[in-house]
C-alpha cells in the first residue's frame, strides 16, 4: 500500500507553471519594509499608445500609483493584508509581498492623458504617444 | 504558530505577514520538504489554519481570471483548483515589447491532511486572489474524550 505522506500531487497537467517570484534586491528602490517583487508585464505599442499590463493579485484599485517622471515610469502596488488576519499559516508555497517595476519609455508620451484600470489583480496602463510635430512647410517668399 | 493579528502600521504588518509564511515554508504540518520558491505546479498555494482549528483557508495567487473559468471542487480529502487564463491579444495592430505574463492551462489536485466537509466548502475570488475555505469533516474535527474509567 501507498504511504500517505500528506499532502502532495496527484496529478498534474498543465501549460502555466508558477515561476519563483522575482524579488527585488535593492532596498533602496522602494522605502517599504519587507520583501518587494517585481510583477510580470507586457507591454505592446498600437500606433497610438503604449499598453502596459502587470499581474499584481492582492492589489486593490486604491492601492496602486502610477508615476511618469520625464522618461521613466513606475509602477507601484501594496497588497490587502486584511484578509490574513486571523489565520495562522500551515504551509505555504510563496511569500507575499508588495509590487514594484520601473521602466524607461522610448516613446514620447502625453502625460496628462494616461489612463489606468485594475481588473482581478491586473493592472492596465495606457499611455497614449504625444502627437508628433507635424512636418512644417515652409515657403520660401 | 500564533495567529496574525494586524496593528495600524503597515510596515509592520507585511513583515509579520512575510516572516510568518517563511516560517511556514518548512513547517511540517503537511509532511513536505517545499522548497520556498513553489516553483513548477500552477497555482502557488498558501495554506493556513483559522482560529480553533476547525477550518483551513488556501489562497492562491491567480491573476486575471474570469470567475466561470475558475473550477474549485472538494472532495473527502482532495481539493481540485483548475482553470483557464486567457491573455486575449490587442486590438488592431501592435507590436510587444514586452510578454511575461503566461496564459493557459492549470490543473492541480492538492491533497489534504484530513476530510473535509464538502456541503461547507466555499471559495471566492477578488483581487485576482483565490481563496478557498474548507472545514473539517466532523469525524476529522478534534475532540475531547471523557475519561470514564
Amino acid at each position: 500500500m501507498k504511504q500517505d505522506k500528506g499532502a502532495k500531487e496527484e496529478t498534474m497537467s498543465k501549460d502555466i507553471e508558477t515561476t519563483e517570484k522575482k524579488a527585488i534586491e535593492k532596498a533602496e528602490e522602494t522605502t517599504w519594509a519587507g520583501q518587494t517583487y517585481e510583477p510580470a508585464v507586457d507591454i505592446y505599442e498600437s500606433e497610438n499608445a503604449l499598453v502596459l499590463q502587470a499581474d499584481v493579485p492582492g492589489v486593490r484599485k486604491d492601492d496602486v500609483e502610477i508615476n511618469l517622471d520625464q522618461d521613466v515610469l513606475t509602477i507601484s502596488g501594496r497588497v490587502a493584508l486584511d484578509t490574513y488576519n486571523g489565520l495562522r499559516p500551515v504551509y505555504s508555497e510563496f511569500n507575499v509581498g508588495n509590487f514594484f517595476r520601473r521602466f524607461s519609455l522610448g516613446e514620447t508620451i502625453d502625460q496628462a492623458a494616461i489612463t489606468a484600470d485594475m481588473d482581478e489583480g491586473v493592472l492596465t496602463v495606457t499611455l497614449p504617444k504625444r502627437e508628433q510635430a507635424q512636418p512644417r512647410k515652409i515657403t520660401v517668399a | 504558530m500564533s495567529l496574525l493579528r494586524f496593528g495600524t502600521d503597515p510596515f509592520d504588518n507585511i513583515l509579520r505577514l512575510q516572516r510568518a509564511l517563511t516560517r511556514s515554508l518548512e513547517h511540517p504540518f503537511f509532511g513536505l520538504g517545499t522548497t520556498p520558491s513553489g516553483r513548477g505546479v500552477y497555482p502557488a498555494l498558501n495554506i493556513f489554519e483559522e482560529e480553533g482549528g476547525e477550518a483551513i483557508v488556501l489562497k492562491a495567487e491567480v491573476p486575471g481570471m474570469k470567475r466561470d473559468s475558475l473550477e474549485v471542487e472538494a472532495v473527502g480529502n482532495r481539493l481540485l483548483v483548475a482553470g483557464v487564463r486567457e491573455i486575449p491579444s490587442p486590438e488592431g495592430e501592435f507590436r510587444y515589447h514586452r510578454r511575461e505574463r503566461q496564459a493557459g492551462e492549470f490543473r492541480r489536485v492538492f491533497r489534504l491532511p484530513y476530510e473535509v466537509d464538502r456541503d461547507k466548502a466555499s471559495a471566492s475570488y477578488r483581487d485576482g486572489i483565490l481563496t478557498v475555505r474548507l472545514e473539517k469533516a466532523e469525524a476529522a474535527k478534534p475532540r475531547q474524550i471523557q475519561i470514564t474509567g
